[in-house]
């Protein structure tokens, strides 16, 4: 596979872990670009150690953990709901409470439950993440069941 | 009561923006600059600073040695969090992206440390040339002055610094450390560790 078809392949894929992480369509495009960038600057350097889904999503997911030391920082509870939805395309509401759901979980409960969401392997998700595979299972019926709550308390 | 919500189809409804290969591009290209222009900035402020310290001496031409001395050390002051900011571009260079989110942490947690630990010197010794600087720099004016306005003026500026060193700089330093440290600690929770 050349980057270029990396990109074409990967790249809704990274733009939807990103936003699942963020909950902003614009700091996500952000992510994401930078994502290729450093892919990019490292794509010599696979060596097909790894699949290269695994490798796209460790380096994306490293770069979502990392923005948090940014100055561009990036608080999504901060802002005012309705903002947040006005920042992206009005579609699904129930697609962009799942988003907003997800941002509001712990930052390594965020990845774990997009990359499920994105139909990565938990064998996958227990190499991109470094947890073990068994502590993933756990992790993803938790992070449904707590999902589903949200979604039950925000109908009532 | 909603007990089967398919998250996977709801997930996959995102609207996606379009890959933009030029913007790529453009990320690449100013990669490539960035390193560069480091180096210059690094250079361009040594000059300067040199520059600044002969003009000061030659347009001003204090009398004593003290205050030639004080300028000198409130000038290399300045220079000092630039250096040590240099020093920490290759410890960032380790950190590699493309290993997992725990070794990623881990290898942030490290460098953080250094980055600390290196923080807390340079800082120290920026306040120690700063302060010593200032002091020695204002001997010279200040004993121009009635007794009451030199001590009015030492007095000020060792509030200044005081505060500057027990209050502005361990908020700076906790405030820098507060969310790293509360995202490692998800990592090392004991909830997690047993079933690793």
């Amino acid at each position: 596979m050349d980057f270029d078809e990396l990109y074409q392949n990967y790249w809704q894929k990274v733009f939807r872990l990103c936003m699942g992480y963020v909950n902003d369509y614009a700091t996500a495009q952000d992510l994401a670009q930078e994502t290729f960038i450093s892919a990019w600057k490292h794509f010599g350097g696979f060596r097909n150690e790894a699949h290269i889904g695994t490798w796209i999503y460790r380096i994306a997911t490293n770069h979502c953990l990392r923005s948090l030391e940014r100055k561009r920082r990036v608080h999504t509870t901060d802002l005012p709901p309705n903002l947040l939805e006005e920042q992206q395309p009005d579609t699904e509401p129930h697609m962009r409470l799942l988003y907003r759901f997800i941002s509001e979980l712990p930052e390594i409960d965020r990845i774990v439950i997009s990359l499920e969401l994105e139909g990565v392997k938990q064998a996958e998700i227990a190499q991109i993440t470094g947890l073990g595979e068994s502590n993933i299972r756990v992790k993803i019926h938790r992070i449904k069941q707590r999902l589903t709550q949200k979604f039950n308390e925000h109908a009532t | 009561m909603q007990h089967n919500i398919d998250f996977a189809s709801l997930w996959k409804k995102q609207e996606v923006p379009p890959a933009d290969r030029e913007q790529l591009l453009k990320g690449i290209r100013k990669l490539r600059r960035a390193s560069l222009n480091r180096t210059l900035f690094l250079n361009i402020s040594l000059s300067a600073t040199a520059v600044a310290i002969v003009l000061i001496v030659v347009f001003f031409k204090p009398q004593l040695g003290l205050t030639k001395a004080g300028i000198v050390f409130i000038l290399s002051s300045f220079l000092l969090p630039l250096t040590a900011a240099n020093r920490m571009v290759p410890l960032y260079r380790s950190l590699k992206d493309t290993v997992s989110n725990t070794d990623y942490l881990n290898t942030l947690r490290r460098i953080k440390q250094r980055e600390q630990l290196l923080q807390t010197r340079t800082m120290s010794w920026y306040f120690i040339l700063l302060s010593s600087g200032i002091f020695l720099y204002m001997y010279e004016y200040a004993r121009k002055m009635e007794l009451l306005w030199a001590f009015t003026a030492y007095g000020s500026v060792a509030l200044w610094i005081a505060l500057n060193w027990w209050v502005m700089r361990p908020r700076t330093i906790k405030k820098n450390n507060r969310r790293l440290d509360a995202l490692l600690k998800q990592l090392s929770d004991q909830d997690y560790q047993h079933l690793l």
